[in-house]
């Protein structure tokens, strides 16, 4: 795919200082540019499955062993050393170069047997698999197509039947029908369509729930089109995930049937073989040679699909595959402590608190990377700030722009891809990057806590909030669990919920309830610092509001500092008594509120101001980034007033015009 | 409130400029509730009345749950309200396609949604959405005229040509959302509706994205019904605003004026509780405390200590012309008095 | 309570199912299962029996809606008709003296398979990328590739024909009778040894990958992020917080893979001439006995649905957010 640059390069040639950026003007395809949005990972690739499959090793394990049957099955006739079904009287032989697997008790080859058995139990396993990922589909799609009633009832009848206990209703089904191959496979079938459809029933309902959907409908776009071109090849791996367990339960369930003599016995198949060696007691005269084959080819021929089928879940969710062990989130040891040393020399607006006081928090030069294995991207690069006894510090800055990293490497939660691989975190004075578990355990909020976005997402789903906040209190302080719950019930009175809602799940507590809870917990333990990620973006406007003003109270209460992260540039600047605005995991600006709000020097900063237009005056037109401009190569910040700091940037031609 | 007469079932309106291009009246929303065999429902609207003139830009706000996004799937057809009518272009057009919107009714109303990550189907280019809007609606000849018409659509759009090779997962948010708004465009509609069309997007293009939406009321004089929660933006970009409140509407009126000294107390409190440090002090805290507690336990109204509003509809008042809010404390004459000396006192200054 | 209510009605529907399905096979299917049947034992048969067996199987003239009803009745009244291969002790009988060593290998093979392969879902995923995460699963795969019966073959030819440290065969051994006694009990578990962990093996890897990959789920969360910043200590983060919410999706596909299990348990029995349900089974099959076919689906049927109701009633208790107020 080639794509052309929309705009001319660059503003003005890079003239010798490195520090000197360039708001290159690309279009920004993909997110390959900006760092992963946290240690969540990226969403599966769409495209290239196959393309995917064919790198992932399991999948390559998996697909030659079944290649390797297919071409066994295929070839049996010119492979196998003569008839299977021809009875010697050469019964019972050990392996041997005239027979290579041996004989059974009737004298046939088992080589022969097993090749030849090799085609029927592959064919039926791949016609039910092929009948029931069909059923499936079907049922799937008509669920979604027709809704409600047909819905309803096609889950039900799937229900009912994947609960009846397979095997006995298989037995049942053979037993009343004739004999014979084709009965195992209806009875396959039968008993193995249930758990595709239910599957794809739920996946087609999902696809069908989508906005894509919606959209395409709003086209004009009819419920064929929909079915078969919107929802249909977006199911492309999960049918053919169902496909292959189907398969893994076709071949395992007709040589179950066939074992029990319910099959047609005078086919040859591994099922069959194995009927056989039982019914002729090989295992009691010690000929092992005559069931080993056949159960071997049956598990191999599982055990590749089931590769196959594992590989398929880990392109599709990348977060399973196996990780190499490494220690996550921290610095590789005796590489760290060098470089905070080595940062003294004050590049930053570090020195800068409005306060005058010790800080209490002191971040100098940061760098937190996202390694895998094909490429290393930069979360936060050389980060440097302070933040005061007391004071509110602001960091804005949109998804991905390494916000959250800071404040997650703060307390060290980074995870796997991310590490910190210099600079140094501060806390009072102590490395807090250098500290062992135990102490890293007790300083996390007994010293800094920390409020998540969403309130939903961070409380666990299946206790009490009461057993939550009591949790905080039992694991730092030497209390009892009454004591821990009267001052849990203290707490929640603080942000001005009712005692009695200790009992309550988080479920049970509206949106911002919940995150009043959380705020309650964060203060538990009267942290000196207290790190707010996007405390209010899932809420209504009033409701934040509201927790905003209430957070303003308990720190006039308790006087903790603040480390406030939003894209919501008003509330910030409303909020903060300085902020910083960070861009590719670098700041770009750095200043007192009132000084950022009044006269923001960084194009990105004012970029980011427009975006909230004021609810006052002349409307005038304002300007945000252009749809793929990035900002490369940004430069250590340099002072321009007092307190004021700003990264190199050209003057751009176009960012503000009033209209 | 407007004259709105009776037309023929299936015969198609007159565009006549003066008659709103969509008028919605008396919308009533009911979703069921409940397993299998319930039959409670939620009323998510109560009887919307809302215009949508031609070639403006018409905000609907409020938070979560108020049912805004319930009427733009109502306009899109998506949802099939409970009663009311629906006028586009004069046509009531759940008589005349009572079942499913017919193609020439998704020629004139067109929807985009809130998350371009999931509006775009990822198993698709970025030219087959486009293309299959321009084929559709048959509005290309010839495969020079639609190649052509899909350069066009990304100039209108700011994207890239070479973009239509790409796949949606290629595209950053802000692109996407072009896109789906080129998509809307391509069959070259007279309403677009679009539902919180910025919220997912990065801040630092949500602006472009109006923009947008300005250019094509000015240029093209298509009408926007714009639904969001984020009142700046609203006055910013539309030209009149309708304030929704748990399935009702509360006020309308042309945007800059009422946000500047809103009737209602629920708009009051709205506005009140957007962070904008630029008027930093407007807003007496006291006040604003007093109408937070109000709201924060209100289902219904924010004075839901005032039973009336439980027992009997507050009638609609007009404010100022074009102007309307719907409260039972709202004082008429009092109001049209004080407003006038306002403006008295505004142009005397 | 409503959430409860409505499985119980879902179950019971299904069960109306299964024993509807026994109804028309008999009566629908080609062939004619019957009269082989009767050919084979008609001539044991006192006359009463064989007009029961007649009206079970819908050889007489009664119109097809009475049948039904009386079939109904018959099986809610544990009018199973006479067993074929065991005559002529009644159905209900045969299975009732054989459910119970069913249970037992059953329910041990699958409590230890669960708790087992649980747990280690849940350390190899708190430990990504160790020996757990990493090496135990594809070999578990593998294992768990073998069909049941053939793994059973394997392990009483390796450890009962050749090295002898297991019995062959049954329950208990030959001339031993049943009784509370220290000696029959431990003769008893010697012979569970060999067919349990032959179902513990085959199916551990399922639950273990299971678990493994809800919890690599559950431990992206937001509340684990959280219970990590709050400090508390990594078994706590681990059951309390991690396992505890992983455990959910489990309990919903255990009730479901119960099916599977039972399944699998039938055909080890076959192999160890077990004295179970399994193992009756297989000689109702050979010995074209269709009553005792039908009566061992049915009973193997409500048992499996009896324990789904069960694991409901748990899973309410586990997650709050069923329980509705």
């Amino acid at each position: 795919m080639s794509v052309t640059e929309s705009t001319s390069a660059s503003l003005g040639a890079p003239s010798g200082v490195g520090s000197r950026p360039t708001p290159n003007a690309r279009p920004d395809l993909a997110s390959d540019a900006s760092p992963p949005p946290g240690p969540a990972g990226r969403p599966a690739p769409r495209r290239g499955l196959l393309r995917s499959l064919f790198r992932n090793r399991k999948a390559t394990v998996g697909v030659g062993i079944l290649l390797l049957f297919g071409a066994l099955a295929l070839l049996a006739p010119l492979l196998a050393p003569g008839d299977p079904m021809v009875i010697t009287d050469a019964g019972s032989q050990a392996p041997s170069a005239e027979h290579l697997l041996g004989t059974t008790a009737k004298g046939q080859d088992v080589l022969a047997l097993t090749l030849w058995g090799a085609r029927s139990s592959l064919a039926v396993g791949l016609l039910v698999g092929l009948a029931a990922t069909l059923v499936g589909v079907t049922v799937g799609l008509a669920a979604a197509y027709f809704g409600k009633v047909t819905d309803d009832f096609l889950s039900l009848v799937t229900n009912v039947f994947l609960l009846l206990p397979g095997l006995p209703l298989l037995v049942v089904l053979a037993a009343f029908l004739p004999p014979g191959t084709g009965t195992v496979i209806v009875v396959l079938i039968v008993t193995g369509w249930a758990g595709a459809a239910r599957v794809l029933r739920s996946l087609a309902l999902s696809i069908r729930a989508k906005d894509f959907v919606a959209a395409a409908t709003v086209t004009g776009e009819g419920p064929g089109w929909i079915m078969f071109r919107e929802i249909l090849p977006n199911m492309a791996s999960i049918v053919m995930s169902t496909f292959l367990g189907v398969v893994i339960f076709g071949i395992g369930s007709q040589a179950g049937l066939e074992f029990l003599g319910l099959g047609d016995i005078s086919v040859v198949s591994w099922g069959t073989n194995l009927y056989w060696a039982s019914n002729d007691g090989a295992l009691m005269v010690g000929a092992w040679w005559a069931f080993l084959p056949s159960g071997l080819c049956i598990a191999l021929v599982a055990f590749a699909l089931a590769l196959l089928n594992y590989a398929v879940d880990e392109v599709t969710n990348p977060r399973l595959r196996v990780p190499r062990r490494r220690r996550a989130g921290v610095r590789a040891p005796g590489g760290g402590t060098a470089v905070s040393g080595a940062a003294e020399a004050v590049t930053g607006p570090a020195g800068a608190n409005g306060h005058g006081a010790a800080p209490v928090l002191e971040v100098r030069d940061l760098t937190v990377e996202y390694r895998s294995e094909n490429r290393t991207v930069v979360g936060a690069d050389r980060v440097s700030f302070t933040i005061g006894e007391g004071e509110v510090f602001g960091l804005a800055g949109e998804s991905g722009c390494g916000k959250s990293t800071v404040a997650h490497a703060i307390m060290r939660l980074l995870r796997e891809p991310a590490v910190i691989t210099g600079g140094s975190v501060r806390f009072c004075g102590r490395d807090v990057l250098a500290m062992p578990d135990d102490e890293l355990r007790s300083h996390r909020w007994r010293d800094v806590a920390m409020v998540f976005q969403s309130a939903m997402n961070s409380l666990n789903p299946v206790m009490t909030i009461g057993d939550q906040i009591v949790d905080v209190f039992t694991t730092h302080e030497r209390v009892s669990r009454t004591e821990a719950r009267r001052r849990a019930g203290d707490l929640l009175e603080l942000v001005k919920i009712e005692r009695s809602r200790l009992r309550a799940y988080p479920h049970q507590l509206s949106g911002g309830m919940r995150q009043r809870v959380v705020i309650a917990m964060a203060v538990a333990l009267r942290p000196r610092l207290l790190i707010m990620d996007e405390p209010t973006t899932a809420l209504d406007v009033v409701v934040q509001q509201e927790i905003m003003s209430q957070i303003a109270d308990l720190r006039r209460e308790l006087g903790f500092a603040v480390l406030f992260i939003t894209h919501d540039m008003s509330l910030m600047i409303e909020l903060s008594d300085r902020m910083a605005v960070m861009y590719g995991g670098r700041f770009v600006e750095s200043a007192p509120a009132a000084t950022i709000l009044a006269e923001p020097r960084h194009p990105y900063t004012r970029a980011l101001m427009n975006a909230f237009p004021p609810l006052t005056g002349p409307r005038t037109e304002l300007r945000g980034l252009a749809e793929g401009v990035r900002f490369t190569g940004i430069g250590d910040l340099v002072e321009v007033a007092g307190g004021h700091w700003v990264a190199p940037h050209d003057e751009p031609h176009d960012q503000e015009v009033p209209a | 409130m407007s004259a709105t007469t009776d037309h023929a079932p299936g015969r198609a309106g007159i565009a006549d400029p003066a008659t709103p291009v969509v008028q919605i009246r008396g919308l009533v929303k009911d979703f069921p509730v409940g397993g299998l065999l319930s039959s409670a429902t939620f009323r998510a609207l109560g009887g919307i009345d809302l215009d949508v003139r031609r070639g403006e830009i018409m905000a609907l706000v409020g938070e979560s749950g108020s049912g805004k996004s319930t009427i733009a799937r109502c306009l899109a057809r998506l949802e099939q309200p409970t009663s009311g009518t629906l006028l586009v272009d004069g046509v009531d057009v759940l008589k005349t396609e009572p079942r499913r919107a017919s193609r020439a009714y998704r020629a004139k109303v067109q929807m985009v949604f809130q998350d371009p990550f999931g509006s775009l189907n990822p198993a698709h280019r970025v030219e087959h959405f486009l293309t299959r809007a321009l084929r559709l609606h048959r509005r290309t000849a010839s495969d020079a005229a639609l190649r052509s018409r899909l350069a066009e659509l990304m100039d209108t759009v700011d994207l890239d040509r070479a973009m239509l090779d790409a796949y949606p997962h290629e595209l950053s948010g802000g692109q996407r959302q072009r896109v789906a708004i080129a998509r809307a465009l391509a069959v070259e509609p007279e309403v677009i509706l679009a539902d919180e069309p910025t919220s997912m997007l990065d801040v630092s293009v949500r602006i472009g994205i109006l923009n947008l939406m300005r250019r094509l009321r000015d240029e093209r004089g298509i009408s926007v019904l714009y639904i969001t929660h984020d009142l700046a933006a609203a006055r910013y970009v539309a030209d009149r605003t309708t304030v929704m409140f748990a399935g009702e509407v509360v006020e309308a009126g042309e945007s800059t004026a009422l946000m500047a000294d809103p009737a209602h107390p629920y708009t009051r409190l709205l506005l009140s509780a957007v962070p904008d440090p630029r008027r930093a002090g407007t807003f007496d805290p006291v006040e604003r405390a007093a109408l937070r507690a109000q709201v924060l336990g209100a289902t219904t109204c924010p004075y839901g200590a005032d039973e009336q509003c439980r027992d009997d509809a507050p009638v609609q008042h007009v404010v100022a012309p074009g102007w309307t809010v719907r409260c039972h404390r709202f004082r008429p004459q009092a109001e049209v008095a004080r407003r006038a000396l306002d403006v008295a006192g505004t142009a005397s200054a | 309570m409503h959430f409860v209510l409505r499985r119980l009605g879902f179950y019971l529907l299904a069960f109306w199912v299964s024993i509807t399905l026994n109804f028309l096979l008999p009566r629908f299917m080609p062939g004619d299962p019957v009269s082989r049947m009767f050919a084979r034992s008609q001539s044991r048969m006192t006359p009463e029996q064989i007009l029961q067996l007649r009206q079970l199987f819908g050889v007489d003239d009664r119109p097809l809606w009475q049948q039904y009803l009386d079939y109904l009745g018959n099986v809610f009244t544990g009018e199973m008709g006479v067993s074929i291969s065991r005559f002529p002790t009644p159905v209900v009988e045969v299975i009732a003296g054989q459910i119970g060593w069913t249970l037992l290998l059953g329910g041990t093979a699958l409590l230890i398979a669960v708790v087992v392969g649980n747990l280690l879902g849940i350390l190899a995923a708190w430990r990504r990328g160790g020996f757990l995460d990493s090496m135990l699963p594809p070999v578990l795969v593998f294992v768990g590739s073998f069909p049941y019966f053939w793994l059973a073959m394997g392990a009483l030819y390796l450890f009962g024909v050749s090295f002898g440290w297991f019995p062959l065969r049954h329950a208990f051994s030959a001339g031993s009778s049943p009784a509370w006694t220290g000696e029959f009990v431990s003769d008893v578990a010697l012979h569970l040894v060999l067919p349990a962990v032959t179902i513990v093996v085959v199916s551990i890897g399922g639950w273990m990958l299971a678990m493994r990959n809800t919890m690599i789920a559950t431990n992206a969360e937001d509340y684990i992020v959280m219970a990590e910043a709050k400090g508390l200590r990594p078994g706590r983060i681990m059951f309390r917080y991690a396992a505890r919410n992983a455990m959910l999706p489990a309990v919903t596909s255990f009730g479901m893979s119960l099916g599977f299990v039972v399944g699998g348990a039938l055909l080890t029995e076959v192999v160890f001439a077990y004295p179970g349900v399994g193992y009756q089974l297989l000689a109702a099959v050979q010995g074209l006995d269709y009553p005792l076919m039908q009566g061992i689906f049915l009973t193997i049927t409500a048992a499996v649905l009896i324990v789904n109701f069960l694991v409901d009633i748990v899973y309410v208790r586990l997650d709050p957010r069923v329980r509705v107020s």
